[in-house]
């Protein structure tokens, strides 16, 4: 079995994803995790799982403010969209822009802090697991799927920026002379790389209860997804949501809802191995019991042949 | 390997029924999951996503993930049937393996019992053989010791040699009776006649004269039976009076009747003596009678039945029948024929009467 992990983008909801690892690696999952793939938040969230430490990973997310990571306020990209083809919609963005005064997006500078101070860059690039974190080549739109562990941390950190370049809000992020923006755009749900190095079963996590997943694409693959029962919100009240008790309210609805997945699963599995390990002693308590019973008739029937041979030796006699 | 060793390995998975748990949950979640967000959006949403068929995408993943869920299901319970199944050729290999063993041990103790049998009879044999040759051994130490002693052997503190003929022979026969355990062969009479010339009984005797003197002494006749164990008091009620007395008698009277003077060696009286020491013995073994008791019949009612039964039975008179079942437990009568006692016993227990039957020595 080769255990693959998706890990869907999607902001300030990343944090129910938190909550998926944390029940998995409850149940004693986590170990078996071959492979990661990632997209934007999902892609972060991925690091922090193959850095190893889950708790200090949920700490990150319990300890998230958004002046951390969003210092670029709403009115600022309300600014921002002005000569984009999203000016059309400035009207309608002007009444949000009230509510958007306390959100903002991932700023640059926000963005490198949180890496450098949570996710250990050297451990991922001598890490053996396969992370994926997806990217699109810009201008060409062309996804991409790069692999960051064995990478230099350096590089590891351009592509964890790459995958949260959110168009327009951001400047593409550049890698060996190209430029990449948030793979969201193109593939947000990354199954396709860990398909293609055979990971089979794969979970997905997507952020989005509306999310569709085309089995058709991936052939002959298990693919199971944990899909948030409650709502984690829209863009503004849930992918630029970075609030601490919004997050750790989104960790406990993840870790509940994989726990109502995995627990039936995870107890059916233990009734497995305990059957299993009964009929492996049965079948090891039986061979012993051939062996020694075999040499034990073999004994006797000697035994009794010599007995009666003296019997009767001594009746002529 | 055995074969319920290969029955279990060949067809155990292990996680088979965990991932299509998984999977059914995962299904079935997705599908709630999408089933909420339809339930749960604005009106203008859904509006929306019902012209842009968003809606309709949600519903048919949710009805293909219901499939998957009921698809797997299935597959649970196929598992389940399967672990049933493999459960029961388990306890049906066990079951087989069980008889194999009882049959195996069977074998085992029929060839143990074989041997046993074969050793037994080897050692009875010798043990008979053995023990027929202690028997001789001891007595012929006892006879030898015996004859040795005599110088020592008092009767009412006279020494044998100075007793009368009669005291002689009485004690002679008691002692020789002892000494061979009233088991004694042809070749151990000579013993005997030895301690009677030893005794100076070398002339001959008048039985007649001998069995009058014996009748006489009471003390003498006590003598002649002491030590003599009776394996059942015999009722001396059912002879008149003593068995040995009564034989000792019959002798008497004959041979007073026949005025026989006539002179027998004294060895020969002895062995007359001896002969009827045994013949009582071996009386006292054989019971000569079995007592048919009632002990209890079962109803009041019943009486006129067994009344009857009694009579056609067991030939006893019409008349005296109810006092016999009136007056229970009762000795219904005493029978020769153990034949004849059981025949009436299993009719009588037929009317579900309690009945016992004893031997009478």
């Amino acid at each position: 079995m080769k255990l693959g992990l998706v890990l869907a983008g999607g902001g300030g909801k990343g944090s129910y994803q938190m909550g998926v690892i944390k029940a998995m690696e409850h149940i004693g999952l986590t170990k078996y995790i071959q492979g990661v793939a990632g997209t934007s938040v999902g892609a972060l969230n991925g690091a922090l799982l193959l850095n190893g430490d889950i708790e200090k990973a949920c700490q990150v997310w319990e300890n998230i403010s958004p002046n951390k990571i969003l210092s670029i306020k709403g009115r600022t990209l309300i600014e921002k969209l002005k000569g984009t083809p999203l000016e059309k919609m400035h009207d309608k963005l002007e009444i949000y822009s009230k509510r958007l005064e306390d959100y903002g997006v991932f700023s640059r500078k926000g963005m490198v802090s949180l890496i450098e101070e949570s996710v250990d860059l050297h451990q991922l690039s001598t890490c053996d697991i396969p992370f994926y974190a997806t990217c699109v080549e810009f201008p060409s739109m062309t996804q991409t799927y790069f692999q960051l562990n064995r990478q230099k941390p350096q590089l590891i950190q351009s592509m964890l920026l790459a995958t949260s370049a959110i168009p327009v809000v951001f400047p593409p992020e550049e890698i060996e002379g190209k430029l990449y923006i948030d793979g969201g755009v193109k593939d947000n749900v990354p199954i396709a790389p860990l398909y293609k190095i055979g990971c089979n079963p794969i979970i997905v996590i997507p952020l989005d209860r509306s999310y569709i997943l085309n089995r058709s694409l991936y052939p002959d693959a298990s693919i199971y997804e944990i899909v948030p029962q409650n709502s984690l919100g829209h863009i503004v009240s849930g992918t630029l949501q970075f609030n601490r008790e919004v997050a750790k309210r989104h960790m406990q609805d993840g870790y509940n809802d994989a726990m109502r997945i995995l627990r039936p699963a995870f107890s059916m599995l233990q009734h497995e191995q305990s059957v299993f390990k009964s009929v492996q002693k049965m079948a090891y308590n039986e061979q012993a019991f051939q062996k020694i019973h075999t040499k034990n008739t073999l004994e006797f029937q000697k035994g009794i042949s010599n007995l009666q041979n003296k019997i009767q030796g001594g009746y002529r006699k | 390997m055995n074969k319920l060793s290969v029955l279990q390995l060949d067809h155990l998975t292990q996680g088979e029924l965990a991932l299509l748990t998984f999977e059914c949950m995962s299904a079935l979640s997705s599908s709630e999951a999408k089933w909420r967000e339809l339930k749960e959006q604005g009106k203008l949403t859904r509006l929306f996503r019902s012209l842009n068929g968003k809606n309709n995408t949600l519903r048919m993943a949710m009805h293909e993930n219901f499939i998957t869920a009921q698809k797997n299901a299935m597959n649970i319970i196929g598992q389940l049937v399967k672990g049933q199944t493999l459960s029961f050729s388990v306890i049906s290999s066990l079951h087989e393996k069980v008889l194999q063993l009882q049959l195996e041990n069977d074998r085992k103790f029929f060839s143990l019992y074989q041997t046993l049998e074969m050793m037994y009879e080897e050692s009875a044999e010798k043990f008979k053989q053995l023990h027929s040759r202690m028997y001789q051994l001891e007595k012929k130490v006892s006879l030898i010791d015996w004859r040795q002693s005599l110088s020592y052997m008092t009767y009412h503190s006279i020494p044998y040699k100075q007793l009368r003929p009669e005291e002689k022979v009485v004690c002679a026969v008691n002692d020789f009776y002892h000494a061979t355990k009233g088991n004694w062969q042809q070749e151990d009479e000579k013993y005997l006649e030895y301690m009677l010339l030893d005794l100076q009984l070398d002339k001959p005797i008048i039985p007649a004269h001998f069995y009058e003197r014996l009748s006489q002494n009471k003390a003498l006749f006590e003598r002649l039976r002491s030590g003599i164990q009776l394996a059942h008091p015999i009722d001396a009620a059912i002879y008149g009076e003593e068995p040995l007395i009564l034989l000792l008698n019959q002798q008497r009277i004959s041979l007073h009747r026949q005025k026989a003077q006539r002179k027998i060696p004294s060895i020969e009286l002895a062995m007359q003596l001896l002969t009827q020491l045994a013949i009582i013995e071996q009386a006292s073994r054989v019971p000569i009678g079995y007592e048919l008791v009632l002990a209890s019949i079962p109803h009041v009612n019943d009486r006129l039945r067994i009344n009857r039964t009694l009579h056609l039975e067991g030939g006893i008179p019409l008349d005296q029948c109810p006092s016999i079942t009136n007056n229970t437990p009762v000795t219904v009568s005493v029978y020769h024929s153990l034949q004849e006692a059981n025949t009436l016993k299993k009719a009588l227990e037929q009317n579900k009467c309690q009945v016992h039957l004893m031997e009478v020595f």
